[in-house]
């Protein structure tokens, strides 16, 4: 029981992540740490009922969201994925000070100011700088959709060095 | 009223396709995949869609709370006369086709939906022997 998965979503609660990760991994919780939807109640309304009842969801502002995710690491009782839309977003919890040992990119579509890393894979400046101060300071970094297709390092493909 | 199909991968295209071969006619539908869109993107593409007209419109997504069905409400969210329907299936999208001509907004959308759920059925079962 604890954080099951760090993962970077630009779609946040979706079908991917309620059936494609939730099921494998016996998640019943998810803690969505977004600026826009944590101050919108419609994205909230919206994501709560995309998700069936026995998966709690749990919105935080990402300013207020390190003692959720301690909390998360720490509640014998759930199963929990952190969500986030961006890697930046991820990027300042770790540096905040969020123990992650592990962070998914499982969706990052194509947008403004964005670049194709890798297949289908499209990232800002601001996140590739933020996945790069991740890897360095030892989070493992992958691309991957869900559990179980193919896991795609991220530390080659962005010239990244663990410390 | 128009339409727009929102569906995840070529599926709308697909059963568009498909709807087109059984039932051959023009109907003021188009499709969006929500490949290549984030939510906020996807979203924004079908607020655009919804303003280029006032009319009634209407909106069927394969999957009501995955990223087209979440898009498709918060596009709708402020805009009235409009239907996001979940779960379409080639029925729906016949009857759309057969219909959207002859019925007002909310008969079209009752028939819709009637004929979807009609659609999903077990159609025979062999008994164990």
């Amino acid at each position: 029981m604890a954080l099951v998965m760090a993962r970077i979503d630009d779609r946040l609660v979706h079908g991917q992540v309620i059936v494609g990760c939730c099921e494998p991994l016996d998640a019943d919780r998810l803690l969505v740490c977004d600026t826009t939807v944590a101050a919108d109640a419609l994205r909230r309304s919206l994501f709560t009922a995309a998700a069936p009842p026995e998966i709690e969801i749990e919105f935080v502002d990402p300013e207020h969201a390190l003692d959720r995710v301690q909390a998360a690491r720490d509640d014998a009782a759930h199963d929990t994925i952190l969500l986030t839309r961006d890697a930046h977003t991820m990027g300042r919890l770790v540096e905040a000070g969020a123990v992650l040992e592990h962070v998914v990119i499982g969706g990052a579509h194509d947008g403004p100011e964005t670049t194709e890393i890798t297949d289908g894979y499209f990232l800002t400046r601001a996140d590739r700088v933020a996945l790069r101060t991740m890897i360095g300071r030892g989070v493992s970094v992958c691309f991957q959709p869900v559990p179980g297709s193919p896991v795609v390092d991220a530390a080659p493909i962005l010239g990244a060095d663990a410390s | 009223m128009r339409a727009l199909l929102i569906t995840h991968g070529d599926l709308g295209r697909s059963m568009l396709d498909g709807a087109r071969r059984i039932y051959a006619v023009d109907a003021p539908i188009e499709i969006v995949s929500n490949d290549e869109h984030g939510l906020e993107s996807l979203s924004a593409h079908v607020e655009a869609w919804l303003s280029r007209d006032d009319g009634d419109a209407l909106m069927m997504v394969d999957v009501g709370g995955g990223s087209c069905g979440v898009a498709a409400r918060l596009a709708a969210a402020d805009r009235p006369r409009t239907w996001v329907l979940g779960g379409a299936n080639l029925p729906m999208v016949l009857t759309y086709l057969s219909h959207h001509g002859q019925l007002g907004a909310e008969d079209l959308v009752a028939k819709m939906l009637d004929r979807a759920h009609n659609a999903i059925a077990v159609l025979d079962a062999t008994p164990s022997r």
